[in-house]
């Protein structure tokens, strides 16, 4: 476990130095994603170069090239779908505080609300309310430029100042959340692509059936 | 009419202190403790391997 600590002097170390940063996990599953798509390419090469090979000679007639065809399109298709699905997890997703509000993050927040204290400590008591520090600090402003009194002016010009201080505190802890918010968004992504392999991949099992009953009655 | 404010609205008491609306209730805006226990724990990258 990597915990923030004092340094040789006794110093704490600043926040964003000693926390791990989630993005550290991207590259691991860019990486399966890579053997994925591999694999997937494999097979589908595979098809392409061996299948009309195999099936000369053995095809007879309209009629068998075309069942020949279907089979060979059905099994390039289950290739397909997988190389679309698991190439989307190497696109960059647009991480942003409105992201966390899609349902795509729902079961992040979820997470993070179920137990904030471990996540942001006394600083926030949700996910809602670490990010709320932006929008107050706006209200604030517009609250203060349209208020004609002086004296309650300057307090709302005071006020401003501590919601000013909150977003600069708020900012290491909103940093990481955005960073979990990109890292989840891409493993859902990968954990969406298996199950489209699993189809795929039934349907590579079909369409390779479906050729070698073509071609072995042939 | 539903007069509800909207989230994160701001009001000022008259002895000065602020209230944020949460989205069901007011609640006072209070300042955001600086304490380093407070952040989060978590594994760095090659912890989890030997």
């Amino acid at each position: 476990m990597t915990t923030p600590a004092p340094d040789d002097s006794g110093t704490i170390l600043p926040f964003d130095a000693t926390l791990p940063s989630p993005l550290e996990a991207v590259p691991d599953l860019r990486a399966a994603a890579r053997w994925i798509l591999a694999a997937f390419g494999a097979v589908g090469a595979a098809l392409i170069g061996g299948g009309p090979l195999v099936a000369v000679g053995r095809v007879h007639g309209v009629a068998d090239a075309f069942g020949v065809g279907i089979a060979l399109f059905v099994a390039l298709t289950g290739v397909s779908i997988a190389i679309w699905r698991v190439s989307r997890v190497l696109e960059p997703p647009i991480t942003t505080p409105a992201t966390l509000a899609t349902p795509a993050l729902r079961g992040l927040r979820e997470m993070i609300d179920r137990s904030p204290a471990d996540f942001f400590g006394t600083a926030a008591t949700s996910v809602d309310d670490l990010l709320s520090h932006r929008a107050v600090a706006v209200n604030i402003h517009r609250a203060m430029l349209s208020e004609s009194d002086p004296s309650r002016r300057e307090v709302w010009r005071r006020h401003l100042k501590r919601a000013r201080v909150n977003i600069a505190r708020a900012a290491p802890l909103e940093r990481w959340l955005l960073a979990m918010a990109h890292v989840y968004q891409i493993q859902a992504a990968l954990r969406a692509a298996r199950y489209w392999c699993l189809m795929g991949v039934a349907l590579v099992a079909a369409g390779t059936a479906g050729f070698l009953i073509v071609t072995g009655n042939g | 009419m539903d007069d509800k404010p909207q989230i994160n609205a701001v009001r000022q008491l008259e002895n000065g202190d602020l209230e944020r609306f949460n989205g069901e209730a007011w609640e006072p805006y209070l300042d955001i403790e600086h304490d380093p226990g407070d952040w989060p724990l978590g594994l760095a990258r090659g912890d989890d391997r030997p």
